[in-house]
């Protein structure tokens, strides 16, 4: 049995976006939590902001890379790709539910509810199951050829939602505030942007590099249950 | 196995001495006590109290502006001297910083404070970092030990696991 | 495949199902009007009376009234054309004044007032600091009013 190439690469290059997504997120968090200023109206808890959009936006992003890899799988059955997507939606799935919670969290000082059926809400809690029923999925099927292909179907057939999410703050009336950042301009200032922005570059980063240690451990459970023949995760895993 | 524990270890310090550092900037700017308290204690130095202005008892008075404020059933008299502030309204949670003048009975205030809702901050970064941290070495713990195993078990060397050896092949 | 394990495949596939379809037909549906306007508010129908809707708009400034020593307060709400006078009882938020949006809860009732006791700040998009605004500094700022998405 030989080691993958992309598993090499990874092996090798994991460190750098590491190191680089801890150090852009320990400056946003300074920034954040302390240089930067309150908010004239919300007061302190826009500091809930810079790691609330940043889970978001790399939730998104996360379920952006398993639906490529989806469609990557599909096309040339490439069985590290399949763990790579399967490493995408357990990633996904955690920064999908860090949005929610911090979300729910701003909400109830700023609106004062910590939930509310509103589009955007309801699109974003509809990924997370989503990427419930994917995960669970493929636990079920034995054949690992099989339960890859339909996972891939289902993460694209449920990529529909994401352009939902997105959109859904510009289509519908939502009490979620509409996007900050977008064509119109930008409409926060500059104080409050730069932390945004190191936080929200330093979470991509962040998920790069937990997308390659993930697609690793997958690879190599694989590897090793192959070898053994049964189920490696009795064992310590 | 060693470096990687060496390197969490390292991170776990960081984060430690980043959390002591957090605490003691914010810990002055959290503590408030109530309108009962401030009635009972009396303290001599400047305090923070914390409550809620009473609805309709704002009176606008020459220089200052008189309201009461009202938390854990009691009711206190503030006369507040500063500047105009928009925070001022009826039924609104502020804290108002000043000194409690025992002859006139009134709580004399130059500021008023918005509430610090540092506690709803902390509480959404405790919940994503902490569990991110946990997430993360959890993950590459596995990994480690999986490169070991692969290793004593002879599944593939892993030392071949480089770009070169692998184009040389 | 054991039939202990197949019930389990089944019982969750159809939870996470259920969970989609109650989120997609039961709440997306019903919610893709969030809340209505005061506009809309103003022509309905007597059969929509007393019926439970959100509604969204600014608080008009100089509207804000409080009853002393209660916890009922009445202004009203605008989005830019009608204005609904609104009787709420409870506490506000923290966030809820005058000259910013609102999102109240309630019922439009013969009186012609709307009856709330649930308020949820409705927050605009900008974000920044209060020396900035205290300067008299500006964003490009969207139109509050457009957020309510008016036909």
């Amino acid at each position: 049995m030989v080691a993958s190439r992309l598993i090499a690469k990874l092996q090798r290059y994991e460190g750098w976006f590491g190191i680089a997504a801890g150090l852009l997120i320990m400056v946003g968090l300074y920034m954040g939590l302390v240089t930067s200023s309150p908010d004239y109206y919300q007061g302190e808890v826009v500091r809930i902001m810079y790691i609330h959009v940043p889970a978001a936006q790399s939730a998104m992003f996360a379920y952006t890379v398993l639906f490529g890899g989806s469609l990557w799988y599909l096309w040339k059955r490439d069985p590290v790709v399949d763990n790579m997507c399967h490493a995408a939606a357990g990633i996904g799935i955690f920064f999908t539910a860090i949005a929610l919670v911090t979300g729910s969290i701003w909400a109830k000082p700023t609106w004062n509810t910590w939930w509310t059926w509103d589009p955007r809400l309801i699109s974003f809690a509809i990924m997370l199951l989503i990427l419930v029923g994917y995960l669970m999925l493929r636990t079920f099927l034995e054949d690992k050829e099989k339960e890859a292909t339909y996972a891939a179907i289902l993460a694209i057939v449920g990529f529909i939602d994401l352009p939902i999410i997105h959109f859904s703050v510009e289509w519908w009336r939502t009490l979620h505030q509409p996007l900050s950042i977008s064509t119109r301009g930008v409409s926060i200032a500059r104080d409050m942007l730069i932390p945004l922005l190191l936080m929200s570059i330093g979470f991509y980063l962040l998920f790069a590099y937990m997308l390659m240690v993930r697609t690793q451990m997958l690879y190599l459970q694989h590897l090793l249950e192959a070898k053994r023949g049964r189920m490696l995760s009795k064992v310590h895993l | 196995m060693k470096w990687f524990y060496i390197r969490w270890g390292g991170v776990l310090i960081i984060a430690a001495i980043i959390g002591v550092l957090g605490i003691q900037r914010y810990n002055r700017d959290v503590t408030a006590i109530s309108p009962d308290r401030l009635l009972r204690d009396q303290p001599a130095q400047t305090v923070r109290v914390i409550g809620m202005v009473e609805a309709g008892s704002i009176l606008k008075e020459e220089g200052a502006v008189l309201f009461q404020l009202s938390g854990e059933g009691a009711k206190i008299p503030v006369r507040y001297g500063g500047e105009e502030s928009e925070n001022l309204r009826d039924l609104k949670t502020v804290v108002v910083v000043g000194m409690w003048n025992p002859t006139t009975k009134t709580f004399d205030s130059g500021k008023i404070a918005l509430v610090p809702n540092y506690g709803f901050v902390t509480a959404a970064y405790l919940i994503s970092l902490l569990p991110m941290g946990f997430f993360l070495f959890n993950m590459e713990r596995k990994v480690a030990m999986l490169y070991i195993l692969i290793k004593e078990e002879k599944v593939y060397q892993p030392e071949q696991l480089t770009e070169e050896s692998l184009e040389s092949r | 495949m054991k039939a202990g394990k197949k019930t389990a495949i089944v019982v969750s596939i159809l939870i996470v199902l259920g969970g989609i379809g109650y989120l997609v037909f039961g709440n997306f549906g019903k919610n893709l009007i969030y809340f209505v306007t005061p506009s809309e508010v103003v022509a309905f129908a007597p059969e929509q009376y007393g019926k439970k809707v959100r509604v969204a708009g600014m608080v008009v400034k100089e509207s804000l009234k409080v009853v002393p020593n209660t916890l009922r307060l009445t202004f009203d709400l605008t989005d830019g054309a009608e204005k609904i006078p609104v009787a709420f009882e409870g506490v506000p938020p923290d966030l809820f004044k005058e000259g910013q949006g609102a999102v109240v809860e309630g019922f439009w009732d013969a009186d012609r007032t709307f009856h709330s006791h649930m308020i949820m700040a409705k927050h605009s998009e900008d974000y920044m600091p209060i020396e900035m605004k205290k300067a008299g500094g500006t964003l490009p700022k969207k139109d509050f009013f457009k957020t309510l998405k008016v036909d």
